[in-house]
């Protein structure tokens, strides 16, 4: 029987072979904190007052609510005017903020701690170039000024690009993970947020250089987006994604697996919105554990999840019966379990 | 000569800068301002609507349309008869208690005001009984909208329905609801008369549902 580790990579090879189905992010250690991380965000809690991030977007995070989230309003909209976006964003400049090695020494002392366990480490980018985009001016605006401002769209793309670029290069160089988590939603459930073609021209450059100085230093790419990407999956291979993660079963999973033939895992497929629910019950989530299971493992390159860009369910209960449900699956088919 | 057609076309194609002029020709060459309106602007958002259900545009350029309308109508409305604009009905809107998602709200709202309806945005974290004193104090409202992202502010929603359900308004009113984990079988369950998947779908079923 493979180790948890081996079991991993071999599941995400094009040629690998896994001996079992992986229980969502099993054995991966996520690097959810790092010096950039705590430089642009501060300490962030529940309950916490209204604060404003390095890039100048408010931030709240109410008792009630499961995690912080930007709060972009007309009157405090960081870029009010695209055309003047230099005069009111300054890109934080993360090279000399955060390039000191003693700010990295804790954060690399635990990354070795998990490898010395046996763990995958997966390092952490989060707030994606389009996410970004819209934390600065709102979703509406963003949405325009693809169309109405391309040229002033680009400059702040490019620069947002680098400094994305730069976040990543400093958590591969200091922290040598495994994978890194990347996130950055391009859609919604049932469509892209922009056409293909706005996509192909402002937001897939930027990846290029970014995926290619991961896959270039051996790390895999796990990029996170719990939408509807039907169209532009072949576009996501090209940028080297070794691991879709967030891949929604509102996409057609079995037609995406056939089409990327194991240059891409789809790490994903089970349906929150039944699951993760206050009042769902172990019958309906084994339910549709299973069925994401039988619709989807027997193609290869799957990872039944949540399709959360992060491990655990909202409700307790349910990551236990969805991992038990898996453990099930992988006794009657691999005899293993 | 501008006309209906010209309208129609401008607002299709989200030309804001334009419009303003051209629905002011066409008023000077003597067109009917309710005409234009119904006819040339929010017939366009039908369209545009059909257009991004199909898969052929995108929200970008649903709301480059919706802005373009409403550039247009700020030159019609002086000359539209009161309570034209708007006339397709009162419509109650806001995300459920608990809740800060506003994405898909804002674009459900737009998509109201682009098909004639008269939107009043409660906004996000709503608590219950705000939608149930916002058609209070709106006499003619004909639609409340409710919208939750998260799996975890579903009980919310179904509280908010719960709550319109027991009103005494409650027969003069459809209550709508929507959002990512949200489904039919859901709204159904918790006693809403309508879902919709985004929001062009929302327009589109709000009109048949005031019809």
């Amino acid at each position: 029987m493979l180790s948890a580790k081996e079991n991993f990579f071999e599941t995400v090879k094009p040629d690998g072979h896994p001996d079992r189905i992986m229980k969502q992010y099993e054995n991966l250690a996520f690097l959810n904190s790092n010096p950039i991380l705590l430089y642009i965000r501060g300490k962030r809690y529940p309950g916490m007052a209204p604060s404003k991030d390095k890039f100048g977007t408010e931030v709240l995070w109410p008792e009630n609510q499961i995690a912080a989230m930007p709060h972009v309003t007309a009157d405090n909209k960081v870029i009010p005017d695209i055309t003047e976006w230099q005069k009111y964003l300054k890109i934080p400049d993360i090279v000399s903020e955060c390039s000191d090695p003693a700010l990295w020494e804790p954060f690399i002392k635990q990354a070795e701690e998990y490898r010395a366990e046996g763990k995958v480490l997966m390092g952490y980018l989060p707030t994606g170039l389009f996410e970004r985009l819209h934390f600065l001016m709102g979703f509406e605006d963003m949405l325009m000024n693809f169309l109405l401002e391309p040229e002033a769209m680009h400059e702040l793309i490019d620069a947002i690009g680098e400094y994305r670029f730069q976040f990543m290069k400093m958590s591969v160089d200091f922290l040598h993970p495994d994978v890194i988590i990347s996130h950055d939603d391009w859609g919604s459930k049932r469509a892209l947020f922009i056409s293909p073609d706005t996509w192909r021209e402002f937001i897939k450059p930027q990846y290029v250089r970014m995926y290619k100085y991961m896959n270039d230093h051996g790390v895999l790419v796990m990029h996170h987006a719990d939408s509807y990407l039907e169209p532009i999956v072949d576009d996501m291979v090209e940028l080297g994604i070794d691991i879709w993660q967030g891949a929604l079963p509102e996409n057609d999973i079995p037609k995406i697996q056939k089409q990327v033939n194991g240059k891409m895992t789809l790490m994903g497929g089970i349906d929150a919105s039944i699951v993760d629910r206050v009042d769902s019950t172990e019958e309906e989530i084994r339910r549709e554990t299973r069925r994401a299971l039988e619709e989807y493992a027997p193609n290869g390159h799957f990872i039944p999840c949540i399709t959360y860009g992060g491990p655990g369910t909202l409700f307790k209960h349910v990551d236990p019966i969805i991992n038990d449900e898996i453990d099930r699956y992988n006794k009657e088919v691999y005899g293993i379990g | 000569m501008a006309g209906i057609q010209e309208v129609y076309d401008l607002v299709v194609k989200g030309k804001a800068k334009l419009i303003a002029a051209t629905v002011q020709e066409a008023l000077d060459d003597g067109c009917d301002p309710t005409a234009l309106l119904n006819d040339g602007m929010i017939a366009a958002m039908d369209e545009v609507g059909a257009k991004f259900k199909d898969g052929e545009i995108f929200v970008p350029e649903m709301l480059v349309a919706a802005r373009a309308m409403k550039k247009g109508v700020e030159v019609l409305k002086p000359h539209l008869a009161t309570g034209v604009a708007g006339a397709a009905g009162k419509v109650v809107i806001g995300t459920v208690a608990g809740d800060l998602h506003d994405i898909g709200k804002n674009l459900v709202a737009m998509m109201l005001e682009s098909a004639g309806f008269e939107v009043i945005d409660l906004g996000v974290d709503v608590p219950k009984e705000k939608f149930v004193e916002a058609v209070e104090q709106n006499p003619g409202t004909k639609i409340v909208c409710c919208s939750a992202l998260l799996t975890t502010t579903m009980p919310a929603l179904k509280d908010a329905v719960a709550l319109l359900n027991t009103q005494p308004f409650r027969s003069e009113i459809k209550v709508m609801v929507g959002g990512a984990p949200i489904t039919q079988e859901f709204a159904d369950e918790i006693g809403a008369d309508a879902y919709t998947e985004d929001a062009a779908s929302c327009a589109q079923r709000a009109k048949e549902l005031v019809a």
